[in-house]
């Protein structure tokens, strides 16, 4: 295998890359980055097995100014040591040969490196993904679902399916659901020409949180394909793949509640400064409650620690409808559920002290979803 | 004076009869009257039985729950959990359940 | 075809038969002594399950027969106990892997060695997934001592026993393992455990007492008494602690043995197979009885041996008795 390319471009793809890569691999040929080379330019993959990034570069690039000599294959290990020598290197161009099937020689200006590589017929293989039946998604939108939907997921191993994020493909919708038991996520949308399409997976929430790394603002659209293993998300030049979750996502439809007693309309941003003050005295004290009282049309956020002192807040509200209401939560749910909804009009949906209340949006308010479930205070 | 005789004796009878009439409405009237009673107090028994269910009932929707339900809702209060998925295994900090709180209180189609 | 001789021919066809039904259930326990082949039968079975070119069995020549076989293959775990157990962190890590889906594939195999090395916590927190696996897992666990393994463990997989190898499979696999023609006859032959024979044919001086025994008898053989003072000079010298004076009486027992064998079976192949002439003319000089004889003094030797009388002393003294009788010999 022989090539040339400009350093800066293959720098930027190979940092993309090493965003997959681990220090603790499950088998050492993880560590490295496998690089392979053809008459249409070179591929170069990164893996921690759980999720897999590759980036081409092609010939017709004109800014890589990319030429092959040889084509060819090799993974060059650890990640880091051959990212830092490119990164080092003199020239603005530089060029990779390997001889004597793993002697790898990088050289740049006057500057030569050989390393030693391993065999890539050793570095796992990543499955062929029928692109049959993708779909696309607009990034921006996939990054925001994914940016709602993450901070719901279980971070314990006890159900281990909780740790992922599912997402059902029905009818022309997407819907994604995370849950950790205590509070709960949910986001609908549509999807162009998926009619006929049906999945339910479960990706584990690491896995989009890196993608949403990846995945730069600038970019349009991304394509979905599903295998029976992994995910993969494809842009014109870079592929992400992430292992699925195995078994059953419980039933979370039956937990979202049908009707409410009470329905509180305000901005997003009033309740959230006001749950984050309360917080800080939830914070210092031995439990973290935050108190909510809707009483005689009005609404007030309260805070008790013994030994530590009281806080109490007159919030301003839109509309209140339904019956004088009293529930205790705690607040850092009630903090990261508002943040997802950013600075809009937001209702309150309670249904009894002891019982789930819901966040959507005042308007639309069919396609997000945040539920918490209370606290029951002896008080 | 014998036409007044036989006057009095077609009046007599027409009495009679009258009287005869009234004594079988009146035994008549009797035995309904003794079957209305006892039906009265049947009624008035059953009444009182299902008053009796109804305000335990009514005791029952006050709190909203029946007997099962209170029951799983007491092993969720000691501090376990009562749903399917993670059923039996303590809750951690007495952190809530949803699915728990669901099995307890949700409707049931 | 692998240059390694196969272990368990038998075990892989029972295995063949039910991965054609596909009746291969999901866990399984494989028991048996060191050396009998249990973790080469396991990567054979994980080769069975991804091999792209299986027809009579896995061809072990693709990439993915060669990476299983270099533990280098993403969906075959091996977890093995690091000193003497294995931890419950070892198994959460474990669990994690289990709950995705592969990587190449859906399919996964796991392999636990010597799983009776597993803590008791780690192995109940096991059980719900040996019991009810999501996905499509192949488990394996292997013990040399099922005695030991907790009977919820036992329920739920099928037992797979693994006999002791014949000699000769023994010897061959020795062999394998990078040892001498005449090193793997003797010491097949002094230890049935593999492990324990690969063991001792890493102490140096065994070769040289082997040697060493051999010329003591030798010695005695043409009545020399010089066979006395040898115990003094050639023995002594190479032996220091209890098993090692036992050993020296064993490889004797060896040779007598040989040659009694011999003198039954013309074909029999013997330990000592760098004088196995010499040990067939002995065959035809010896009589049963004296050989019965030798024997006997060997066995007193090592019973002095344990009531730790001198080595040296009891040495001397076998000599002295195995001399008197070899001079009643031709």
């Amino acid at each position: 295998m022989k090539f040339t390319v400009n350093r800066a471009i293959f720098l930027k793809k190979l940092k993309d890359v090493q965003l997959a890569v681990s220090s603790r691999a499950t088998i050492p040929i993880l560590t490295g980055i496998k690089l392979i080379a053809d008459s249409e330019g070179i591929k170069m993959t990164g893996s921690n097995s759980d999720i897999s990034i590759e980036t081409i570069l092609t010939v017709s690039n004109e800014a890589a100014e990319l030429t092959i000599d040889a084509p060819g294959e090799v993974v060059l290990q650890p990640a880091r040591f051959f990212s830092d020598i490119v990164n080092k290197l003199p020239d603005e161009t530089f060029t990779v040969e390997v001889k004597n099937g793993v002697q790898t020689s990088i050289t740049s200006a006057s500057s030569a490196f050989v390393i030693n590589g391993l065999d890539a017929v050793n570095y796992p293989r990543l499955p062929e993904i029928d692109t049959k039946d993708a779909f696309t998604l607009p990034v921006n939108l996939l990054k925001k679902i994914i940016k709602q939907t993450v901070i719901a997921v279980s971070t314990h191993e006890s159900r281990p399916i909780l740790t992922g994020i599912h997402f059902i493909i029905k009818d022309g919708k997407l819907k994604a659901v995370a849950t950790d038991s205590h509070r709960l996520s949910q986001r609908v949308i549509p999807i162009e020409g998926t009619e006929n399409l049906s999945y339910d997976l479960v990706i584990p929430g690491k896995s989009l949180q890196e993608l949403t790394r990846l995945l730069d603002d600038s970019l349009d659209e991304i394509e979905v394909s599903v295998a029976e293993n992994q995910i993969l998300f494809k842009t014109e030049d870079t592929y992400f793949y992430s292992r699925l979750l195995e078994g059953n996502y419980p039933d979370t439809n039956r937990l979202i509640p049908e009707s409410s007693s009470t329905q509180l309309t305000l901005e997003a941003s009033t309740l959230l400064g006001a749950v984050e003050r309360a917080s800080l005295l939830s914070h210092e004290g031995k439990n973290n409650v935050v108190k909510l009282t809707v009483k005689d049309n009005s609404v007030e956020i309260t805070g008790n620690s013994p030994e530590v002192g009281r806080v109490n807040e007159q919030v301003t509200f839109n509309d209140l409808k339904g019956e004088d209401m009293e529930i205790s939560f705690n607040p850092d749910y009630l903090k990261a559920a508002l943040t997802t909804f950013g600075s809009i009009e937001v209702t309150l949906k309670l249904i009894s002290t002891l019982r789930p209340f819901v966040l959507v949006p005042s308007e639309n308010n069919d396609e997000f979803i945040q539920l918490i479930t209370p606290i029951r205070t002896s008080s | 004076m014998l036409d007044t005789f036989t006057e009095l004796e077609a009046q007599t009878e027409a009495t009679l009869g009258i009287i005869k009439t009234m004594k079988d409405e009146v035994s008549h009237l009797t035995e309904e009257n003794n079957v209305l009673r006892m039906e009265n107090q049947h009624l008035r028994d059953r009444l009182a039985e299902i008053i009796k269910q109804q305000s335990i009932e009514k005791q029952m929707t006050d709190s909203g729950l029946t007997k099962s339900r209170l029951n799983l809702e007491k092993i969720y209060e000691d501090g376990f959990h009562v749903c399917n998925l993670f059923y039996g295994s303590r809750r951690d900090g007495d952190e809530p359940c949803a699915f728990c709180l669901e099995v307890i209180y949700g409707e049931r189609k | 075809m692998s240059t390694k001789t196969t272990k368990q021919p038998e075990i892989k066809k029972q295995f063949m038969k039910l991965i054609e039904k596909e009746k291969v259930q999901h866990a399984y326990l494989f028991e048996g002594a060191t050396g009998t082949g249990k973790t080469e039968t396991a990567l054979w079975l994980a080769q069975s399950l991804f091999c792209g070119d299986f027809s009579e069995g896995p061809c072990e020549n693709c990439h993915i027969c060669q990476r299983i076989s270099s533990h280098q293959h993403p969906d075959v775990i091996e977890l093995a106990a690091e000193g003497i157990s294995i931890k419950i962190n070892q198994v959460r890590e474990l669990k994690q892997e289990m709950m995705k889906s592969g990587m190449e594939g859906r399919k996964k195999f796991i392999l636990v060695k010597d799983v009776e090395k597993m803590t008791t916590q780690a192995a109940n927190s096991l059980l719900k997934f040996i019991e009810e696996p999501e996905g499509d897992i192949l488990i394996v666990l292997t013990t040399t001592a099922k005695h030991r393994l907790l009977p919820t463990i036992l329920s739920r997989v099928q037992l797979v026993h693994f006999p002791r190898l014949s000699k000769e499979q023994r010897v061959l696999s020795l062999q394998d393992e990078g040892l001498s023609k005449d090193q793997a006859a003797v010491l097949s032959q002094l230890t049935s455990d593999t492990e324990q024979a690969i063991e001792l044919s890493k102490n140096e001086t065994l070769t040289s007492l082997i040697d060493a025994v051999w010329k003591w008898y030798n010695t005695l053989s043409k009545k020399d008494e010089q066979a006395f003072v040898y115990v003094h000079t050639e023995i002594m010298p190479l032996v220091k602690g209890k098993a090692e004076y036992h050993l020296v009486m064993d490889l004797f027992l060896i040779i007598l043995q040989d040659i009694l064998n011999v003198q039954m079976s013309k074909n029999y192949s013997v330990g000592y197979l760098k004088y196995q002439n010499k040990i067939r003319q002995e065959a035809e000089r010896l009589s049963v009885g004296i050989l019965a004889d030798l024997m006997e003094i060997i066995l007193r030797g090592k019973k002095y041996l344990d009531s730790n009388v001198a080595a040296q002393g009891v040495f001397e003294k076998v000599t002295i008795q195995m001399l008197t009788i070899m001079k009643k010999t031709i």
